[in-house]
């Protein structure tokens, strides 16, 4: 399964924060294989409707799970029609998140 | 929950979208409609949300149609025109592209169509056109008045490249546009020797305030020219310095004149009212409207330089340059290299190109003082420069033409020279074309006593006091006198009675010793009156005479002499009447 972070670097560290479109990064992570696959820039970070291109690479991307702070309503109903799993209002450094993420074997605690 | 603010921010600012996108489901059901398709088509989201696709995109409209093709096959169409149906029931053609939504190794899950209205493009464009055209107007405007300013003026970026370069710049420094544009500034703005001025690069770099400096540069065609500098940062949008603006204006010519100014060597200065002095001063007018050459005799002292200026100051070269040079204060060989310059290595010592006083004097005067003092190996080349009027630098090869007008000027009797052999007697037609001799002091003792007033007026200012007379007995002595040394030796007898004189009047005993004899010989009496000039006994006498002619009468007296009562009072108390 494949999972996309939204995460913004702030002093180095990726951290899940903020808008979905918003964010510097998509990290591809890998459920199965527990290990990142990919680092995807987001070029579309300051383009108009960002949110609905976002989403569009996602889909095109195959993504399974989209994790993030908050999520624009635009790109929301796009994963509903591709049924891709969104995790809502993260705020944790990347790597604390997956590490509860996979203690508790997939299923989702929110941190905060 | 501050860093989401900021993001949410970043997302408002999408609010200025100027593309509509629509997102349709494999249903052809509208699942996103954003704010720019709120805008475009006038329909609200709720409106259109979950409605079928017909009701932006008639089906029955061809053009239409690409967009059930590409939900069907997921292909891809860029720039398309669509039309696009609004709330109010107008179709508005848009210009659009479609692309799929679709999952890896899956069906199309719907479509995104992003559009523009032509007709906002078209205002779009009419805007930017406009605008366009406020610009080049605004830069036309600007460029005018760039190349219509009298000053030189040239902007550099931050490496010192040149970026523009106006007219006015391209005459004084010779070189055009397309030779300056691009170059370092120091390329087509040399200093003097030739290379980048290290304080002038300084002094644009740190100049922030209106302040000028004057530096000398090198024009294209390797003369030199006298500018005064300004300097100004040029800042961008944002207030970052980006580079600076320079200006200059070429202050040669008022440089001259003031310094001749300063000088007071202008023809109607010159004190002579003796006979002699008439003959030269007429002689003068004559020469000035020519250009030929001029050769000035007379006795060491007796002001042949100034009569060398005065002709210059009242030529039409008067606002070119004036350079004097004094045959004597030259070794020979350096004499040439002074004279007619030197390319850089021609002797040794000759570390740069140097121009000669020939090419310094341009299109103005150059004045051969002491030219009976000139070594006959410099005559035979200076004939050659007087007849040919053209010469070349020492070790150089470029022939340089001569401009500017000789007058000469010597205290020796050429024509004995030229018997005695040294002296060639070619030189002498050459230069002898119009003589004028200047008279010795003693020749003109009539001019003594205005030439003893204008020295009193100088040294006054020089030292800064008030000795405003000369008794009778000291301008005697001084009008007795031969004056071997001519006016230079007046000069400095006056200098040296200002110096011991604490009084406001010069006496006998002010003036230097070797007057002496002069006193001894003359036994002169007891000066009376010495406080009052001879205009002012003169005053003196006739205020006297009309007092007495009106028995002490002051209205009458003061009406008689044309004056005011409060005038008389004043000079009666003056003179102690």
């Amino acid at each position: 399964m494949k999972m996309a972070i939204c995460v913004q670097y702030i002093d180095n560290s990726p951290i899940i924060t903020g808008y979905f479109s918003a964010a510097e990064y998509f990290m591809i992570y890998n459920t199965y294989e527990k290990s990142y696959k990919e680092k995807i820039v987001n070029n579309f970070r300051t383009s108009i409707s960002s949110e609905i291109f976002c989403a569009q690479l996602l889909i095109k991307r195959g993504i399974n799970t989209v994790i993030c702070g908050k999520c624009d309503n635009n790109a929301k109903k796009l994963f509903s029609e591709a049924k891709i799993k969104l995790i809502e209002n993260i705020e944790s450094p990347m790597n604390d998140f997956l590490f509860e993420y996979v203690k508790q074997d997939k299923k989702y605690l929110p941190i905060i | 929950m501050k860093r989401w603010n900021n993001s949410k921010k970043l997302l408002d600012n999408k609010l200025l979208a100027s593309d509509g996108i629509v997102a349709i489901n494999k249903d052809y059901r509208i699942i996103v409609f954003n704010d720019a398709a709120v805008r475009i088509t006038g329909f609200k989201e709720n409106d259109v949300l979950n409605n079928s696709s017909n009701i932006l995109f008639k089906p029955s409209i061809e053009s239409n149609s690409l967009v059930s093709k590409a939900l069907l096959t997921g292909e891809i169409f860029s720039n398309i025109s669509l039309i696009i149906n609004c709330k109010n029931g107008k179709e508005l053609s848009a210009i659009a592209s479609i692309t799929p939504l679709i999952q890896p190794d899956q069906d199309i899950i719907g479509i995104i169509v992003v559009f523009r209205d032509i007709a906002e493009i078209e205002t779009l464009y009419n805007s930017l056109k406009e605008k366009n055209s406020e610009v080049i107007e605004e830069k036309n405007k600007l460029e005018t008045i760039f190349n219509s300013l009298l000053e030189g003026t040239f902007t550099i970026d931050s490496e010192w490249r040149i970026t523009s370069f106006n007219k006015a710049a391209e005459g004084i420094t010779g070189f055009s546009l397309s030779e300056a544009i691009g170059k370092k500034y120091w390329q087509v703005f040399p200093s003097e020797d030739g290379h980048e001025d290290l304080q002038l690069k300084a002094f644009i770099e740190d100049h922030q305030q209106t302040l000028l400096r004057e530096t000398t540069i090198i024009r294209k065609d390797g003369s030199r020219v006298l500018v005064r500098i300004n300097s100004a940062p040029l800042m961008n949008a944002n207030g970052n310095k980006i580079g600076r603006v320079v200006t200059f204006e070429d202050i040669s010519v008022v440089k001259n004149l003031s310094n001749h100014i300063e000088e007071r060597f202008h023809f109607k200065n010159i004190i002579g009212r003796s006979k002699p002095m008439q003959q030269v001063f007429s002689l003068m007018e004559n020469v000035i409207e020519t250009d030929s050459t001029v050769l000035i005799t007379g006795q060491s002292g007796t002001g042949k330089e100034v009569v060398a200026r005065s002709i210059h100051l009242n030529s039409r070269r008067k606002s070119e340059p004036f350079i004097a040079v004094n045959c004597t204060a030259f070794a020979e060989t350096l004499l040439e290299s002074e004279l007619f310059g030197h390319e850089k290595g021609a002797f040794t010592g000759a570390i740069r190109t140097k121009p000669g006083r020939f090419e310094l004097a341009g299109n103005g005067t150059l004045f051969l003082d002491e030219i009976g003092d000139v070594p006959l190996s410099i005559q035979v080349k200076l004939l050659r420069v007087l007849e040919n009027r053209q010469f070349e630098r020492v070790g150089g090869t470029k022939t340089v033409s001569l401009n500017a007008r000789i007058i000469t000027a010597t205290h020796r009797n050429l024509e004995k020279e030229i018997l005695n052999g040294k002296f060639r007697e070619d030189l002498f037609y050459r230069i002898n074309v119009i003589n004028i001799h200047l008279p010795s002091l003693y020749e003109r003792r009539d001019d003594i006593p205005g030439l003893v007033t204008h020295f009193m007026e100088k040294f006054n200012t020089r030292f800064g006091k008030e000795i405003h007379y000369i008794s009778p007995n000291a301008l005697k002595v001084i009008s007795h006198y031969k004056w071997p040394g001519n006016i230079r030796e007046l000069e400095n007898a006056i200098e040296h009675a200002f110096v011991v004189c604490n009084s406001d009047a010069i006496q006998t005993e002010h003036l230097p010793s070797r007057l002496q004899p002069i006193i001894d010989e003359l036994n002169l009496s007891e000066d009376t009156n010495t406080s009052n000039s001879p205009l002012q006994n003169i005053e003196l006498q006739l205020i006297k005479e009309t007092l007495s002619k009106f028995e002490g009468n002051r209205s009458k007296t003061a009406s008689a002499l044309g004056i005011d009562k409060s005038t008389l009072w004043r000079k009666m108390k003056k003179y102690n009447l």
